[in-house]
């Protein structure tokens, strides 16, 4: 991958099924999707809609059935175990729920991705550097449970940023946070990725959120029912007549 | 209730199986395992008031050996060995030598009696009258025995001395009795007379002196040594010397010596008792090999030696030991007469010479009185190769049995006195070369039996000296502090009343030479095992059981204590359960002399009143059959570590399950049908855990060798019920008494000490302290298992087979059986399994944050890392607090610490580690199967 660029992700075919009780549920089906290096991608669409399993397949969490992802020049649903883990070290993910390890403070839920390697001082300096990048400088001794929601996501965007990613996937980043802290959270994301020009693609049902992105895919039935680019001929700014546009 | 419970049972069919498999098998092993704690216990009674130790702790001997005397009271009498023949087996000398904890197992084979002559050469010389043309000494024998108490005469032999020349008879290949050469060159028939000179008459004829002893060498197996009689002739030189015949010397030897003095050898026949030992046992028991002053040692690889001659008649010569002492009470006193014949006894019929000689001028000329010990000395001197030294024949072997006694009101014993069958004496087949002791015929105390070897005819039997031992140098003979008990200690009664000490001269009284006589030496012939076999091959029970008792010393044993009678106790315990023989514990025996009356002999010995010195045993040793009370502690923890295993199980599941009981609650179920819920589920497990169990036992117990019946299987469904409820009653009543707004708290709390992990071991340590409770109760099954398993090593190996020390003033003790250590090791199974539950539980716990873990990037390796780490610390955790109990308990035992204990308790601590780390493999191998993508969304 490109240091100094985002990645380029693309997905062809891809089917994803679940099996509940005796029924079998198409959670995506057949979805191909281009994502230029260094965009902001929303993945809209309501519950169920496949957007955290299209995210989770694109981060090596899911398996596809079929079809395929490649990330650069990796193609990812063909790496096996080990090699996944070690791609899945160079993806960012932000989730919903924060997930953040309860018995650690702050500094050592960013150290966490990099623990089982060596170099402690070095990952320390780097948490803190993080950490002082989300806003949450001093904070380090903290304990998860001592902090607020918008706080905690920092904490996790931290973690996801620790392993220099140049894809971030985020899972409803917002969706557990009130619309201010929600904003905040996603002036954090375009700034970082201004200043990593990271790709970004994140699930989000929020109109306010999703209109801020470079380009917006709406799934519905674990298909993409729309695709948007939203940097053509708009102004940046006016998310509110953008939204509305959009019709979300 | 009941709809609701299986429902919970069958939707958690994966955890529902795993509790009952815990049940199943805590449950069935407990069962089956404690079908083998009947067992059989040693039970001593009584105090110790002297400190005494014989060369031996414990004796073995066959089942049933005891006297009822012994059972009675604890008494044994002095020499008790040497009425033992036979009932062990070489296979059960070598189980006894490996029980642990054994320093020496020395058997010991009592094969019988045989008689040895002793020889008395008296000189006749100065008696003869050189002047006389021809003269007879008759040497008239009175034996003595038992202080001189028992006394008999015997035929005379005779000398018959002339100055005529004599004729002598020429030995040679070929031998026909009734055609022998003789020195003049013509042969003669020699079968009435005997191989005999033959004196040349005044008329030129000559003729046969006759030898009565020719004609009663046939027949000498029936007859005692008062019956032989013997007339010896010597033709006196003009130069003063004396020449005799000496035929049978073998071809190319003198036929005809001569000699400056003129001896006749007179004998006193003996029994010497042969027993075979092992020489390498015997030597560390008693030094025996040290005790050997001519000769060599025997050795254990020493084998009998047989030989062929012509004519089909076989010999067999077994090495033995003799004894330096005979430790015999026995005189033969001879009384010399010179009698001057009218003419010469040549041609005399031998049943006519005492007629014959009767009318001839007599004249005492003096006499002699050898004692047997002082000539069997004499005997030694001349070197093992001598003449008469050190051999014996073993064609007749004698046993003697067990004395008899009635009570007497006074508490005195009385010895029974027997009759001996005459056919033990008359048996053709076991023809001897020597006479049957005098002896033999006075009263007997003993009865007598033959051994049946194969007829003496054809197969001769024999022994022959290859070093004499010193019975005094043995050690632990004639310590002042001795116990009797001793094997080669001579057994002497002292007169317990005026009238018998007085009769006795103030000497004690000592083994006559009746082999069923009250007294009996000790073994005064040491061969070892395998000659003794060779003998006793084919001839019944005691050729494949030669062996009459194992004397054992016990390791670490000094001198008498209550540990160390604890501990031979055990060691006992152990031999009778691996052998089934009988044990005695001699540790702590003490001299206990008591009184004996001996009724009147028939050789003028009268009823004597005596104090014999028995032994008492230390302490009354009974085999009961009882419960071995450590082993069912054991396999009590082994459901202890099972309720703990369980409870932890069981909070996890009501942890599940809480959302569902505050669903419960707040319809308003009551505390107590919540709590009841809980149980009903793991008591249905516990019920069919039990019902399986009960079928399960029989089959297992089959398998394992033990001995399970219907009762002992039906145990089995309460114990898995009342397992079952007990390891569910705390969770069901946290659960019963929980809010349901408790629902709401996470599964796994924070953790209340925080500590920056920097490495995954850290993050482990960081994980295990978060849930404190569940730590604690999977370290804690493990320590249990550990802590036992500690100990029953300990007691293995550190400290030979038993640990025995004292608690609270009392001395107890631990040995170890094969069903100790295998619920010792089941209880460090169940505890790895605890420890590996603990694992799961925090894994399926944690799941979200393990699969967050991945998430960010950790590989299944790291992941597995840190679920192996959070084992190795519980390991450690269990395993060296349990060694450390282990350690403890046992250094506090026995009040030591020796540096063999703390490498036990470390090995073991090591193994624990070890198992529970084999153990975590399992719950980390379940991380790959964690739906990460699943958890991640739940959250």
């Amino acid at each position: 991958m490109d240091a100094t660029r985002g990645s380029t992700v693309r997905a062809a075919g891809l089917v994803r099924q679940f099996r509940t009780g005796v029924e079998r549920l198409t959670a995506i089906d057949d979805v191909t999707l281009d994502v230029a290096a260094g965009s902001v991608v929303a993945l809209t669409g309501p519950s169920g809609s496949g957007k955290s399993t299209l995210l989770h397949m694109i981060g090596a969490i899911e398996q596809a059935d079929r079809g395929t992802i490649t990330v650069d020049d990796v193609e990812v649903t063909a790496l096996r175990r080990a090699a996944l883990a070690r791609y899945r070290q160079r993806v960012g993910f932000v989730f919903q729920r924060y997930h953040l390890l309860p018995a650690l403070t702050v500094l050592d839920n960013v150290v966490a991705p990099v623990l089982p390697r060596r170099g402690h001082g070095d990952h320390a300096a780097r948490a803190r550097e993080l950490l002082d990048a989300v806003g949450l400088a001093g904070r380090e001794r903290a304990l998860p449970a001592q902090l607020s929601g918008g706080q905690q996501q920092r904490v996790a965007i931290a973690r996801a940023l620790m392993g220099a990613p140049r894809l971030l996937l985020a899972d409803e980043p917002t969706g557990n946070l009130d619309s201010t802290t929600g904003g905040q959270i996603l002036d954090l994301l375009l700034d970082l990725r201004g200043r990593h020009g990271m790709t970004i693609l994140l699930a989000t049902h929020e109109r306010a959120i999703a209109a801020r992105c470079d380009r917006l895919v709406r799934l519905g039935d674990g298909r993409i029912v729309e695709d948007l680019d939203l940097t053509e001929g708009e102004d940046p700014a006016d998310t509110f007549d953008r939204a509305a546009r959009l019709r979300l | 209730m009941f709809r609701l419970i299986w429902g919970q049972l069958r939707g958690r069919a994966g955890r529902s199986v795993a509790l009952l498999a815990g049940v199943l098998v805590a449950t069935t092993g407990f069962v089956v395992l404690t079908g083998a704690t009947t067992t059989s216990r040693l039970e001593v009674t009584g105090t110790v008031e002297r400190e005494t130790r014989a060369a031996y702790d414990i004796l073995v001997r066959p089942q049933g050996a005891r006297t009822p005397l012994e059972a009675a009271r604890g008494l044994v009498r002095p020499n008790y060995l040497s009425g033992r023949y036979g009932g062990i087996t070489t296979d059960q000398v070598d189980q006894v030598a490996a029980v642990a904890g054994v320093d020496v197992a020395a058997p010991i084979a009592m094969v019988g009696y045989s008689t040895t002559p002793i020889d008395m050469p008296v000189d006749l010389t100065d008696t003869i009258d050189r002047r006389l043309d021809r003269q007879v000494i008759r040497v008239d024998r009175t034996f003595f025995a038992e202080r001189g108490l028992s006394h008999a005469p015997a035929d005379p032999f005779y000398l018959y001395v002339t100055k005529h020349r004599l004729l002598h008879p020429t030995f040679d290949d070929s031998y026909h009795p009734d055609a022998v050469r003789y020195t003049d060159g013509r042969t003669y028939d020699t079968q009435e007379c005997g191989l005999v000179p033959r004196e040349v008459l005044p008329d030129g004829r000559n003729a046969a002196v006759c030898d009565p002893g020719a004609a009663q060498d046939p027949v000498l197996y029936t007859l005692t040594e008062r019956q032989t009689w013997r007339v010896q002739t010597f033709r006196l030189l003009p130069d003063g010397r004396f020449e005799r015949s000496t035929p049978g010397g073998g071809p190319g030897s003198p036929q005809v010596t001569v000699e400056d003095r003129l001896v006749l050898h007179l004998r006193l026949n003996v029994p010497f008792l042969l027993a075979a030992v092992d020489p390498e046992a015997e030597q560390r028991l008693v030094g025996l090999s040290d005790a050997v002053v001519d000769g060599r040692p025997l050795a254990g690889d020493d084998r009998a030696s047989d030989n062929r001659y012509q004519g089909g008649l076989r010999s067999r010569t077994l090495p033995v030991l003799t004894t330096s002492r005979p430790f015999l009470d026995g005189t033969l006193r001879a009384g010399y007469t010179r009698i001057v014949p009218g003419r010469s006894i040549a041609g005399v019929r031998p049943e006519d010479l005492a007629g014959t000689l009767r009318r001839a001028p007599a004249l005492a000329v003096g006499g002699s009185t050898q004692d047997a010990v002082s000539a069997y000395r004499k005997q030694l001197a001349t070197g093992l190769d001598g003449r008469t030294c050190c051999f014996g024949e073993l064609q007749r072997v004698l046993q003697p049995g067990e004395t008899g006694y009635d009570e007497r009101p006074d508490g005195a014993l009385r010895a029974r006195a027997t009759t001996i069958d005459p056919s033990v004496y008359a048996d053709a087949e076991l023809a001897t070369w020597f006479a049957r002791p005098w002896l033999t015929e006075d009263t007997s105390f003993r009865p007598v039996s033959v051994v049946k070897m194969p007829p003496s005819l054809q197969d001769a039997r024999q022994w022959k000296a290859v070093g004499v031992f010193d019975p005094q140098k043995l050690a632990g003979f004639a310590d002042l502090g001795r116990v009797p008990l001793e094997t080669y200690e001579p057994p002497q009664a002292e007169g317990a009343d005026d009238r018998s000490r007085a009769a006795l001269g103030g000497r004690p009284l000592e083994p006559s030479g009746n082999p069923a006589g009250y007294l009996s030496a000790p073994p005064l012939l040491l061969t070892n095992l395998t000659s003794a076999q060779a003998l006793l091959a084919g001839t019944g029970p005691q050729a494949t059981a030669p062996i009459s008792a194992i004397r054992v010393r016990v390791a670490d044993v000094d001198g008498y204590s209550e540990r160390s009678a604890e501990r031979v106790r055990l060691i006992a315990e152990q031999i009778n359960r691996v052998t089934g023989l009988d044990v005695d514990i001699t540790l702590g025996s003490s001299p206990a002399p008591q009184t004996v009356e001996l009724p009147a002999g028939a050789f003028g010995r009268p009823e004597l009143r005596l104090t014999e010195n028995w032994s008492a045993l230390g302490v009354a040793s009974a085999i009961t059959k009882a419960a071995d009370r450590k082993s069912v502690a054991l396999f009590v923890l082994v459901l202890v570590v099972c309720v703990l295993f369980l409870g932890n199980a069981v909070s996890a599941a009501v942890r599940d399950r809480r959302p569902e009981l505050a669903v419960l609650a707040c319809l308003g179920w009551p505390a107590r049908r919540i709590g009841a819920l809980i149980l009903g589920d793991v008591a249905l497990l516990g019920l069919v855990a039990g019902l399986l169990a009960v079928g399960l036992a029989f089959p297992l117990g089959a398998a394992l060798g033990i001995d399970v019946d219907w009762r002992r299987a039906l145990l089995a469904v309460p114990v898995a019920l009342l397992l079952a409820l007990v390891a569910g009653l705390a969770p069901a009543l946290r659960a019963a008494r929980a809010h349901p707004a408790a629902a709401l708290r996470p599964p796994v709390a924070t953790a209340r000490w925080v500590h920056r992990p920097r490495t995954l071991p850290g993050l482990a340590l960081v994980n295990l302290v978060r849930n404190p409770g569940r730590t604690l109760l999977g370290a804690g099954a493990l320590a249990i298992g550990v802590a036992a398993l500690t100990l029953v090593t300990a007691a293995a190996y550190a400290f030979r087979g038993a640990i025995v020390g004292s608690l609270l003033g009392d001395t107890v003790s631990l040995n170890v059986r094969g069903a100790d250590t295998m619920a010792a090791v089941a209880t460090v199974l169940l505890g790895a399994a605890a420890v590996a539950d603990v694992l799961y539980l925090n894994i399926r716990d944690r799941a979200s944050e393990l699969a967050t873990l991945r998430a960010v990037g950790w590989t299944d390796a790291a992941l597995g890392r840190l679920i192996g780490y959070e084992g190795i610390i519980l390991g450690l955790l269990g395993a060296v607090s349990g060694a450390a109990l282990g350690l403890g308990g046992a250094a506090w035992l026995v009040g030591d610490l020796p540096r063999s204990l703390v490498l036990v308790a470390a090995a073991v601590a090591l193994a624990g580690v070890l198992v529970t780390s084999l153990a975590a493999l399992v719950p980390a191998a379940l991380l790959r199967r964690l739906p990460t993508a699943r958890l991640l969304a739940e959250e």
